[in-house]
């Protein structure tokens, strides 16, 4: 398939800025989603995933330099756009979904105010009411009575939900790429799980290219396509799922595996103990 | 404020609301309540006890004390409000900028705030006034320019400890520009805490002013302000001392009347306060 991939990143460099001069902290990082794909970018915290992510959408902090590199969405360069330019990019043609929804939404405005930010940033106001542009975005996400959650504030509704909204608010704009930051971390397993077939479903749906950043093995086992391995700001390994998770060729990732696996054992075991325990006693 | 208010509490918080409206519409309503010109000198009339179409005599220069103080208000009142707002706007522009630029910005900007809080304020307050001489208007440059630099500080915490917050990079990665981002999601919280301060701080102010007026640094003689009027009066204490008890009480209540409002305000939004009051 020749198809323009929707980010290329290649070569990436990150440093921390100091009197010592710079410290790497992003080291030659590439990586490519192609269209239509869920590319996972795996690794424990602190590896430089999320640095990865904030150098892509050009936000990173003051201190933080990107020193080298290139990054290419959907063809175009992106690398040293005017923080305007950059800062219309976001949002229209790269969404972000962040961890902790609770905490994304300003308490102090209703959903309705947050939708209408995102709109009225990108000059997109005086297309259509709120609810108009609104309502078939909140519906994709599975959330129906649009006009009852615009008028909710944050802290009237849950975690979950709350996720769902931001999915929406990706959405609005109808980006072609989207970058999860975490999307599952702080939500109880069946909104993990509602958030992950929400995810799924809209990329088969919309053909949206999905950037997922997850140190949860079993989301990127559930979602992703293409896998890439991340430790002290290198990429270990990068290949289709299937393959890396049968055969990793990187120690580190195979202990990653491992470490995954022992979870998951040690959790059947109590789960058969208890489930012999209840079968014992019923039978008697 | 369900919380910690005893019946008590609440009865002094009405009592000074309604005091507050009384002395806010004393100041409205001065040109037509008042019975006389509060500058109108009689010299005939000097000194006279209550009656006779004075409702509270008059002073040494046979001018009606009521209406003095009626047109008092609105002096007091219209410099505290003016002193407020140059607070409100200067401190939120440079605290602004100052926390949401950082780096060098926000050294320089806050060096300039440490160069005036180093400064006892009352005595930077008469240097001011002495280089650019009394009167009205520089009574509120004075006083606003010694009480900036509080405010800016305060204001450059809040907005670092609010850039650093979920709901900020949200809007960031969604595409909104800085300006935006500060008028929507930073000034809001902002300007809740600022309002309990700047009416907790009012009462202060208003004393700086007629401290000054006092002095004669302040509002000048013949302008009808509480404090000019208790330096009037200084002479006759033995004398004549409602010519300096009322224009003191009239000081006293208005303070009160801020400062009791402002007390419960920071009480009803401070949750520390609320726990421990609960």
């Amino acid at each position: 398939m020749a198809a323009v991939p929707a980010l290329c990143v290649t070569d990436l460099e990150i440093a921390a800025v100091g009197p010592q001069g710079p410290l790497p902290l992003v080291r030659g990082v590439s990586l490519t989603v192609p269209a239509n794909r869920v590319v996972g970018l795996i690794g424990e915290s602190g590896c430089g995933k999320s640095l990865t992510c904030l150098g892509i959408l050009g936000l990173l902090p003051g201190n933080l330099r990107r020193t080298r590199g290139e990054i290419a969405l959907h063809g175009t360069p992106v690398h040293g756009l005017p923080p305007d330019a950059m800062r219309r990019q976001r949002g229209q043609s790269v969404a972000v979904i962040l961890q902790n929804p609770m905490s994304c939404f300003d308490a102090v405005h209703t959903i309705r105010q947050h939708f209408r930010e995102t709109l009225g940033s990108h000059d997109r106001l005086a297309n259509g009411s709120v609810v108009e542009r609104a309502a078939p975005v909140l519906r994709e996400v599975g959330l129906d009575n649009a006009g009852e959650i615009l008028n909710l504030y944050p802290f009237q509704m849950s975690g979950g939900m709350l996720q769902r909204v931001m999915i929406a608010l990706a959405l609005l704009l109808e980006p072609p790429l989207l970058i999860a930051d975490e999307p599952t971390t702080d939500l109880d397993a069946i909104s993990q799980v509602t958030v992950l077939d929400l995810l799924a479903a809209l990329r088969a749906r919309r053909g949206l290219s999905v950037l997922l950043v997850t140190h949860d093995v079993s989301v990127i086992a559930r979602l992703a396509d293409e896998v890439v391995v991340m430790r002290e700001g290198v990429i270990l390994e990068s290949g289709p799922v299937g393959a890396v998770f049968a055969a990793p060729r990187h120690a580190y990732t195979a202990s990653l595996l491992e470490a995954h696996r022992s979870l998951d054992r040690a959790y059947h075991e109590r789960l058969g103990a208890w489930l012999g325990g209840t079968a014992g006693t019923e039978v008697r | 404020m369900s919380c910690a208010a005893s019946p008590v509490r609440r009865g002094l918080l009405v009592v000074a609301l309604v005091l507050l409206g009384v002395i806010g519409a004393m100041a409205l309503c001065a040109p037509w309540v008042a019975p006389h010109d509060p500058n109108a000198i009689d010299l005939a009339r000097k000194l006279q006890p209550p009656g006779n179409g004075y409702p509270l005599g008059t002073d040494h220069l046979g001018r009606d004390l009521c209406s003095r103080l009626l047109y008092g208000a609105r002096v007091s009142i219209g410099t505290v409000l003016g002193i407020v707002a140059l607070i409100l706007v200067l401190s939120l522009a440079v605290g602004c900028t100052a926390g949401y630029a950082g780096g060098w910005v926000d050294a320089a900007l806050m060096r300039t705030c440490d160069v005036f809080l180093t400064f006892p304020t009352f005595i930077l307050a008469m240097f001011l006034i002495g280089v650019l001489g009394t009167g009205l208007v520089n009574v509120i440059l004075a006083i606003a320019l010694t009480h900036w630099a509080w405010y800016a500080r305060i204001v450059r915490g809040l907005v670092l400890s609010l850039k650093h917050r979920n709901f900020v990079a949200a809007a960031r990665v969604a595409g909104t520009s800085r300006f935006r981002i500060l008028q929507r999601h930073i000034l809001p919280p902002v300007l809740a805490q600022l309002a309990i301060l700047a009416t907790l701080d009012i009462g202060h102010m208003m004393l700086h002013v007629s401290g000054l007026s006092f002095l004669g640094l302040g509002v000048q003689p013949p302008t009808p302000e509480w404090g000019v009027m208790i330096n009037d009066a200084r002479q006759y204490l033995w004398t004549q001392p409602a010519l300096m008890l009322y224009p003191g009480l009239m000081i006293f209540l208005t303070v009160m009347a801020f400062n009791v409002p402002g007390d419960h305000l920071r009480d009803a939004l401070d949750p520390v306060v609320r726990t421990q009051g609960g």
